[in-house]
Parts: structure tokens; sequence; C-alpha cells
């Protein structure tokens, strides 16, 4: 039993992260703000019947979740994209990997948050279906055990395993431009030997080569 | 499979990576992760940068919330008992 008189203070210290957390669910400030209220109206209503004791942090989670799901996802009405293509494990480091070498004395970490710009993650991330940006958020950004997500989504945790892993590797395939645009000098694709591409071989991820192509030879008119 | 080791337990490692970043490698599999880590210097880079990766993204999107969201939120869940603060219309 908790008391109601206590929620604005018990619930203030996660404003910042459950406002962050709505709007890369909704992907926009305006819905970010209704799912936010929404879901202080609710979690309010509903703290007479919170544990006292157990996870605050994790319940306001859930009812956030839950309220993006019942009322925002319907009416966004995204097409769920299917994992038309499976993306490869280590998908970044296989083409970032090793940067920090170039530079003595510099960690992966400070390489990469020089790489990325808060914009470009966040992009990234708000770029993902449903299915996957949910999992990835709150696992990634807010830190929840898998255990904790089942819960919050109502799904097995062998389903948040397996929607995390490829929600991070599409993740990262969508911050390679990012990295590529921010001066990150072009890189050879480990998986295409540089000579003896044909004309209409189109490289899937190659963003940065994609601008270098001339104009097609193809304009060759038989007859 | 991976072309930076060609190690069969490389497999293994990259398969378990993110379980054992999120600490949710199953107890019987952490020794065998991290053996295989501690002498499998391209692995450990690659989890490294994984785990980097993880510290950037949730850093990079954090967010304050606006402060007449924070204000409004907070006087919609202040009409308790009494404790009315200075929000006018109160049910």
């Amino acid at each position: 039993m908790a008391d109601q008189t206590t929620f604005a203070e018990q619930a203030s210290p996660f404003m910042d992260a459950l406002y962050g957390a709505a709007m890369r669910m909704t992907r926009n400030p305006a819905d970010a703000e209704d799912l936010l209220q929404e879901t202080f109206l609710r979690a309010y209503r509903g703290f007479p019947n919170f544990n006292e004791g157990t996870n605050l942090r994790a319940w306001l989670y859930r009812i956030l979740t839950n309220t993006y799901i019942n009322i925002y996802r319907a009416k966004q009405r995204r097409p769920e994209q299917t994992e038309l293509d499976e993306v490869e494990d280590l998908y970044l480091y296989r083409r970032l990997g090793g940067l920090e070498a170039a530079r003595l004395g510099r960690s992966a970490e400070d390489e990469l948050m020089d790489l990325f710009a808060d914009e470009d993650v966040k992009q990234a991330l708000e770029g993902l279906s449903d299915n996957f940006r949910i999992p990835v958020l709150l696992a990634d950004v807010e830190g929840f055990s898998y255990k904790e997500i089942a819960e919050m989504l109502d799904i097995p945790v062998g389903t948040v395993m397996s929607r995390l892993h490829r929600g991070r590797k599409q993740l990262q395939k969508a911050l390679l431009p990012f990295a590529e645009a921010h001066g990150l000098a072009e890189r050879s694709d480990p998986e295409r030997p540089e000579s003896g591409r044909t004309d209409s071989e189109q490289s899937e991820s190659g963003i940065a080569e994609s601008s270098v192509r001339p104009a097609p030879d193809e304009a060759v008119v038989d007859t | 499979m991976s072309e930076h080791c060609a190690d069969p337990d490389c497999a293994q490692a990259i398969e378990w990576l993110h379980a054992y970043m999120d600490e949710e490698l199953d107890n019987s599999d952490l020794d065998a992760m991290r053996g295989h880590l501690e002498r499998c210097p391209p692995c450990e880079d690659a989890y490294e940068f994984e785990v980097s990766l993880n510290v950037v993204i949730s850093t990079k999107c954090a967010e304050t919330i606006p402060p007449d969201l924070r204000d409004k939120l907070n006087a919609m869940v202040a009409g308790g008992s009494g404790k009315s603060t200075d929000s006018p219309a109160d049910p």
C-alpha cells in the first residue's frame, strides 16, 4: 500500500528519464507530453495498489509502456516492419572497430562519443519499429533486465532476448551512415572485395560510395 | 563465422556477447565466456566495443523534461489530500 500524497515526491526523480523514453516511443514532443500526462494520471490513480518497497521505477515504466502500446501505437498505424534483412553480428564493430587504434590514447568509448551526435542516436533509435525499438530502449537506454522488460511488454524472456538482439543490430546499421557522414573515412567493406564488382551490383550499405558513383555508363543505345 | 578469429569458440562467444554484457548469461556459461575473453583479444576487443557503444547510446538519449511539463505533471498529481499547490483548478 502506498500513500498517494507521496506520489509526486517519489515519482519526481524519474521524470527526466520517463520523458526521454516517451520521446523515443512517440517520436515527437507533443505526443510525448500527452503520453507522460496519461501515464502520470494512471500511475497516480493506481498508486494505492503499488507495493511500497518494490521497484517504483520499473512500475512507472510498465505503466508508460502499456499506455504507449494501448493508445499511441494503435493511433500511429505504422506498419510493423518485419525483419526482412537480418543484420550480421557485430555490424558496427566490423566497420568501425579499431577506430581507437588510429588515435593513440583514445578509448573506443571516447571515439564513439565524438563520432555520434545526440540527434544521430535518437534518430537511429526512433527509426526502429516498435517491436525492436521498445526492447532496445528499455534495455540499453533505461537499463532494465530482460525479466523486467518481459513483464512490461508481457512477452516471454526469450522473445525479449531475440528482439533485443535483432533490434541492436538494426540500430547499429542505422548508425553507420551517421558515422560516415561525420568525417569517418570510407572504410572498406569486409564483405566485399574492392575491385571486380559489376555495375549492376548495388552496395546494400554503401552510403559513402553511392555519392561517388558517376553517371551510368549503360546509357548505350542499341540499334 | 567471425572473420576476426577462426576459433569455433569465437562463434559461441559472439552469440553470448550481449547476454554477457547485460549480465544475463546463464551461470553455467559464465566461466566459459570469461575464459574465452581472457585468451582471445579480438573477442575481448569486440566486447569492449559493444559495451562502449551501449554507454554512448544511453548517454546520447538522455533528456531533460521541459520545466512547464514538469510543473503540469506535479500539479496533476498534487491534488491528493489538502496538499494542493498553487494549481487553481483542482477537481
